[in-house]
């Protein structure tokens, strides 16, 4: 039975899965594209929309099918050992992208606002609002999700300077290193897009079901607006070199404003940017509550204080800047394995196993 | 929400509000240094000196700066050693001008600069600055100007009029980083002059990488402006032929709109660029009565146009012999012929290319007189 502050509409939904998508991704993503793809940078960009795109496709495919979120359906559809083999690798994939995701936010702070600030205050931090937030369940996190979708589209500000108050030139020649570059790059954006996902594991809550699709690929695009924004803002600022060399391009932006009263604005944009941060965790954390109470029917409360705990342990196994991102970089090929491989996999294996899915159904509404 | 749990999250929020005092990297404003300008200078030692200049935050404090210097291995190290000898906390947050001496700008400065880069709270909004003479010296002779706003806020006040007015041109740390990293540009920064009783923006230092390899007048500095297409409002002074010439020799014209478009070729597998400038002026001096009469009118925007054309000329080959890429035609022909441009060494390539101006000269009104 689900909990009536559990459901979401479409809107919701969407400002849900936009706000999970966004987090240190764009902050990071100039940096990681101008090394691998060059000037170019934002064409893999938009491929690795599209296939964002597929896996969303797939996953509300999968969903449809199977009448409920795929991940509830896995034992049905894989049998019951493989089904809960794969429904933990799932659990653990979440919760590891959770914990570097806590990791990076404590690295931006680090390196941007609080150079001596301890590791596990600032995780604490983080961690007290997500869990509040989260206990509210799904629809409060989605309510919050709308309000920072807000303060991030006045964030759009910054990368907006940079179109603007840029040198155009500096994005000519479009390069693009080698198509295995490109390839490369598409992958590693993939890792910013990760939240899209989450569909895979939230279905019963949404409210109008045939809107998740579009839920999916609007959140999508307009994550890639604001990464292609910010890419090509960094570029026309920083010209088509220097953003390989700076660890937040898009916070280096900021430090290049100064308005009337504000003199710092990097300071401010910095400060929005970690509020909004909370909603990608939030999103991860209050499906992994899900998907925990789907496989072990835990009380909520219990779930998401285990995992709290266990994400916050998981964030300090990186100790450096350099080991997170690489720990990221994996977790994001996993993360576009697990929102495009598998759904892509599995949607044949449903369309074969229709009875057995029509059977498990059946028994549902039976119990 | 049940009163039990209204309680535990006023009591969270208490508890949390304990790490939130501003313990990490607290700094208070009576106990710290605000750098206002900093100067650095390379000695020939490999050494380098490092002067910063801060207001005095005491009212019974008879200087209203304090200037502090050393001299050390690196930036940071520096400014550890000031930090000993103030007995503040010297921060950089709110530098506005960063000062090097000639020398050290013809040594190269971008490894003096890496530190306003990786360290955040530096400001990217600084100028960059080359002093004549040592930067340091720059920062001592300021502090004595007792008729004139502290050190760091005057130069900066200087360098913003300077710059609106194309007198020198506009180059903050972030700029400066940006065409230092990228190829087929150049930076330019502003130059300034220490007198004994005032501070003279004499007008712009040229770079080829980090390296200071020439430097432009202020007349030329207004030029470079207009040939890099940049909005200013600038003033000329033009001496007059005789044809035009009544009781002054002189005419005083103020730029009031400059459209750049560059035509560019390749000849012979050579590039080649026409950098063409419309502008609009106004007259504000010219000692004569006929500027309504439209043969003069003529006459006066034909001698206008030739004689920015070649103020415009001449400050071309001056930046091409310094082998500066200020105008950033490498990024031009980068985007234009990618192939060929893998093949060029640019900053071989560059004080050869064929690379001219012309402008054309449109009076738009002439004040209140004839």
């Amino acid at each position: 039975m689900i909990n009536e502050k559990d459901f979401i509409t479409f809107p919701q939904l969407l400002s849900f899965l936009f706000a999970t998508q966004v987090g240190t991704g764009i902050l990071t993503l100039p940096r990681v594209l101008i090394r691998e793809v060059g000037t170019g940078g934002w064409i893999a960009i938009i491929m690795g929309a599209f296939i964002v795109g597929i896996g969303v496709i797939c996953i509300t495919l999968l969903n449809k099918l199977v009448g409920d979120s795929a991940f509830s359906a896995l034992p049905v559809l894989l049998g019951k050992p493989l089904g809960w083999i794969i429904s933990i690798v799932l659990i653990i994939y979440l919760a590891v992208l959770a914990a570097v995701i806590h990791r990076l936010f404590v690295e931006v702070v680090q390196i941007w606002f609080f150079p001596s600030a301890s590791n596990l205050i600032l995780t604490i931090f983080l961690l007290v609002p997500e869990v509040y937030i989260v206990s509210k369940g799904l629809r409060v996190v989605a309510l919050y999700d709308g309000l920072i979708f807000i303060v991030i589209a006045t964030l759009a500000l910054v990368p907006l300077h940079g179109v603007i108050n840029g040198n155009t030139i500096f994005m000519r020649p479009i390069i693009i290193g080698s198509a295995g570059k490109l390839f490369s790059g598409t992958l590693k954006v993939g890792t910013s897009f990760l939240g899209f996902e989450m569909l895979l594991f939230l279905y019963p809550e949404i409210l109008g079901k045939k809107r998740q699709f579009w839920a999916g690929v609007g959140a999508t695009a307009l994550a890639t607006f604001f990464y292609v924004g910010a890419f090509v803002a960094s570029v026309t600022i920083f010209g088509p070199a220097q953003p390989a060399y700076q660890v937040y391009p898009l916070l280096e932006i900021s430090r290049t404003i100064s308005l009337p009263i504000i003199e710092r604005v990097d300071l401010l944009f910095g400060g929005l940017w970690i509020v909004s941060l909370i909603t990608t965790i939030d999103g991860l954390l209050i499906t992994l509550v899900k998907a925990v109470e789907t496989r072990f029917h835990w009380r909520n409360n219990i779930s998401l204080l285990v995992m709290s705990i266990l994400i916050t342990i998981m964030s300090f196994f990186s100790s450096s800047l350099a080991e997170a991102e690489t720990v990221a970089g994996i977790v994001g090929i996993v993360g576009m394995v697990v929102g495009v491989v598998f759904p892509a996999l599995l949607l044949p294996v449903a369309l074969l196993r229709k009875g057995a899915i029509r059977k498990w159904q059946k028994s549902k509404s039976q119990s | 929400m049940a009163k039990e749990q209204i309680s535990i999250l006023i009591a969270l929020c208490l508890f949390f509000a304990g790490f939130a005092t501003g313990c990490w990297n607290e700094a208070i404003l009576e106990q710290v240094g605000v750098i206002l300008i900093a100067s650095i200078d390379q000695l020939p030692n490999g050494r380098i000196r490092l002067a910063d200049a801060a207001p005095v935050i005491d009212p019974n404090a008879e200087d209203r700066i304090e200037i502090v210097m050393t001299e050390g291995t690196t930036i940071r190290e520096c400014r550890e050693v000031l930090n000993r000898k103030t007995g503040r906390e010297l921060v950089g947050g709110k530098i506005q001008s960063l000062v090097f001496g000639e020398a050290t700008a013809q040594q190269g400065i971008r490894p003096h600069m890496e530190i306003f880069a990786r360290d955040p709270v530096n400001p990217l909004l600084a100028w960059v600055v080359v002093a004549e003479g040592e930067g340091s010296v720059l920062l001592q002779k300021g502090v004595t100007m007792e008729d004139k706003p502290a050190i760091g806020i005057y130069i900066s006040e200087l360098l913003e009029n300077n710059a609106n007015t194309g007198q020198t041109v506009r180059t903050l740390v972030y700029q400066f980083e940006t065409a230092f990293y990228t190829p087929g540009i150049d930076p330019v920064t502003p130059m300034i002059r220490a007198g004994e009783t005032e501070m003279v923006v004499i007008g712009s230092a040229l770079f080829d990488s980090d390296r200071m390899c020439g430097r432009l007048d202020n007349t030329q500095s207004l030029m470079l402006n207009l040939l890099m297409g940049k909005k200013i409002d600038g003033r000329l002074s033009l001496k007059m032929p005789e044809s035009l010439k009544a009781s002054k020799d002189y005419v005083t014209i103020q730029i009031v709109q400059s459209k750049r478009k560059i035509q560019k070729s390749l000849k012979q597998g050579q590039p080649s660029f026409l950098i063409e400038l419309a502008m609009e002026v106004n007259i504000e001096e010219a000692g004569t009565t006929k500027l309504l009469e439209p043969e003069f009118l003529k006459k006066m925007e034909q001698f206008l146009s030739d004689s920015l054309t070649d103020h415009l000329q001449k400050t071309i080959r001056l930046i091409q012999e310094a082998g500066c890429d200020a105008i950033g035609t490498g990024l031009i022909a980068k985007a234009s012929w990618f192939k060929q441009w893998q093949q060029w060494d640019w900053k071989k390539l560059y004080p050869k290319i064929d690379l001219k101006a012309s402008a054309k000269v449109n009076i738009r009104n002439s004040g209140a007189i004839s």
